[in-house]
């Protein structure tokens, strides 16, 4: 197997994690008026 | 089971058991930037370090553009580790002249050691020169021990801070994890090593004449300097192929010792320094002791089942008792100068660790034994763990289990004066599914395609023990092996990069977006409705939880594998 198609899984993996990231943030940062109730 | 094998397991579990506030206290001490015993050596190099890559280490990163840092880290690490691979042949310091790496396995280690797993498809005696070895894997081992640190302690600063928009500065974090944490308990452990009879030289292979006549290559090399910070980082990636079997990895009972504390003092120590750093060492002690509860458990049901032998080699009339001329039990692929427990020890460290690093062939265990191991795998680093992976994978079953126990009571849940809500619920589900999701999806995979079945070294239920062993390995970054797996193929190499990828950046992301979450919030003061969290009743139903989500998603992948194993070879039907 060719070094750039290794390159590109590197390269893929950590755009994979990297856009995983910005997902969890979009989770993190709430959508206003939800605040979570509590007792 | 023997006297003398259960003393030598208290011998090591003590030995833990008093490092863990000595270095806990100190570790603490680094992170907050407080002076230590080390500042004046290593203080100006640090400085050196921060002027040198521009950073500010004043200026504190939020959750996001800590993993961003991070991500952009381990990325440069494993690109400079494949280049040094594939390069190798044109690179000095290779007495032996080995050529490049093939791309796939080159790959593979990349992935492998950026990860802290070292999961090795190679030997490395026959495979790769000095230079690799030094440049490429000891300095990912240092690395990537580093990011689990720099992980765990920002976890623990999203518990400790209140209404805190960062959670630290990952490159402080790291640089000050290898200087003071990694490099001085590491050298120190080099020196004790070479001091043992572990080899430390550039000088290439030697040839002997064997008593029979023979020629035979012995390998050497820069060996004690890389077994070190294996055993330290929790990596485990060997310089020889039989690891810590060889004994120029472990050469005497006092290697073998040092190597199995080296594996676990730093994630012990770290359970302290949460305790610490939240303002209550109680429940640092908690989270230890629902680890220990599940290492007791590992290593009593490791050391009995192969203490008991094997009942088809019985049957043949054969004494598999202890005696003064033989260590008794399962004795195959375990080296005469461990014995079984120290065998089974080591399995279970190395297992409940993320380490990898063995002194016995795990595939030769008894089903049972073996199923062990991978369970201990299974619940996700959380027995001990790796060095920062441990606690943070212990801290997100706490926060599984108060949100069950909040559940039960009828209140919102809180760890540790945080109120725990539906993001950090969320992000823990994504960092624990993620693990099972690669181990049992991949291992399926491989169980019913060509390339995945064409590895085996043994047919039925073993074969697919085989088989879930490695994904397991691969995707709890522990890097251990079922031998009679071929793994060095273009199929396993890609498919165990993926679940090495998916176990280490897939949890630790999310991991950082529960740090972030927590430390944003404010601190709520003890009320009489709040759960402790500190007691042996928070600590049992801690454990409890670990076990029926590992059993709950595991068992079923066990039965048709060691379980099924163990049955039959009672019937005397052996694979």
């Amino acid at each position: 197997m060719s070094d750039l198609l290794m390159l590109a899984l590197i390269v893929a993996g950590f755009a994979a994690a990297t856009v995983y990231a910005q997902f969890c943030d979009g989770l993190v940062l709430r959508p206003i008026g939800t605040a979570e109730t509590e007792n | 089971l023997t006297v003398d094998g259960w003393l030598q397991i208290a011998l090591f579990t003590v030995a833990i058991a008093l490092s863990v506030r000595p270095l806990g206290g100190y570790i603490v001490r680094v992170f907050r930037g407080e002076r230590t015993i080390l500042g004046r050596l290593f203080g100006p190099i640090e400085w050196g370090i921060y002027r040198l890559a521009g950073i500010d280490p004043a200026a504190e990163q939020g959750w996001l553009g800590y993993a961003l840092a991070l991500i952009a880290f381990n990325g440069a690490g494993l690109g400079a580790l494949y280049a040094i691979q594939r390069l190798q042949g044109l690179l000095p310091l290779d007495p032996q002249h080995f050529p490049a790496v093939d791309a796939a396995l080159a790959l593979n280690t990349a992935v492998s050691f950026a990860s802290n797993t070292s999961w090795q498809s190679y030997a490395g005696e026959t495979t790769l020169g000095y230079l690799t070895q030094m440049a490429g894997i000891t300095v990912q081992s240092f690395l990537s021990a580093a990011t689990g640190i720099a992980v765990g302690v920002a976890l623990v600063r999203g518990f400790a801070r209140r209404l805190s928009p960062t959670v630290g500065n990952f490159w402080v974090d790291v640089t000050r994890a290898v200087l003071y944490v990694l490099l001085p308990i590491a050298a120190s452990a080099t020196l004790f090593l070479v001091w043992q009879g572990v080899p430390q030289t550039l000088d290439g292979t030697i040839g002997i004449t064997t008593l029979q006549g023979g020629q035979q290559l012995i390998a050497r090399g820069p060996v004690a300097s890389q077994i070190a910070i294996k055993m330290l980082s929790s990596d485990g990636g060997g310089f020889f192929n039989a690891n810590s079997a060889h004994p120029f990895e472990n050469p005497t009972a006092a290697t073998n010792l040092l190597e199995m504390v080296l594996i676990f003092v730093i994630g012990a120590g770290l359970t302290n320094t949460f305790g610490r750093m939240i303002g209550n060492e109680r429940q640092g002690w908690a989270l230890l002791a629902a680890m220990g509860m599940l290492y007791a458990a590992g290593v009593a049901g490791i050391y009995a089942a192969e203490a008991q032998g094997n009942p088809s080699l019985a049957a043949l009339g054969i004494n598999q008792g202890p005696s003064a001329l033989q260590a008794g039990g399962n004795m195959e692929g375990k080296e005469v100068r461990f014995g079984t427990a120290m065998s089974s020890l080591f399995a279970t460290v190395t297992t409940d660790s993320s380490s990898g690093a063995v002194n016995a062939m795990h595939d030769s265990f008894t089903p049972l034994g073996g199923g062990v191991l991978m369970a201990n795998m299974m619940l996700d680093e959380v027995i001990v763990g790796g060095v920062g992976s441990g606690l943070f994978g212990m801290l997100l079953f706490a926060i599984v289990a108060v949100f069950v126990a909040g559940l039960m009571i009828g209140r919102t849940p809180e760890f540790v004066g945080k109120k725990i809500t539906a993001t950090e619920v969320k992000m823990t589900m994504l960092a624990l599914l993620s693990v099972p999701l690669a181990i049992l999806g991949l291992s399926a995979t491989a169980s019913v395609t060509g390339p995945g079945l064409a590895s085996l070294g043994n047919a039925g239920p073993h074969g697919f023990s085989e088989i879930l062993y490695a994904f397991t390995s691969g995707t709890a970054t522990n890097g251990s092996a079922f031998a009679g797996l071929n793994a060095n193929t273009p199929f396993y190499n890609l498919t165990l990069a993926l679940a090495m990828f998916i176990g280490r950046y897939f949890v630790i992301v999310p991991v950082l977006a529960v740090a972030g979450s927590l430390a944003a919030k404010q601190i709520v003061p003890r009320s009489a409705g709040t759960l402790p969290t500190s007691g042996s009743l928070f600590v049992m139903f801690l454990v409890g939880v670990i076990c029926i989500v590992g059993g709950l998603t595991f068992l079923p992948a066990l039965s048709l594998g060691p379980i099924a194993e163990q049955v039959t070879m009672q019937a005397g039907r052996l694979y």
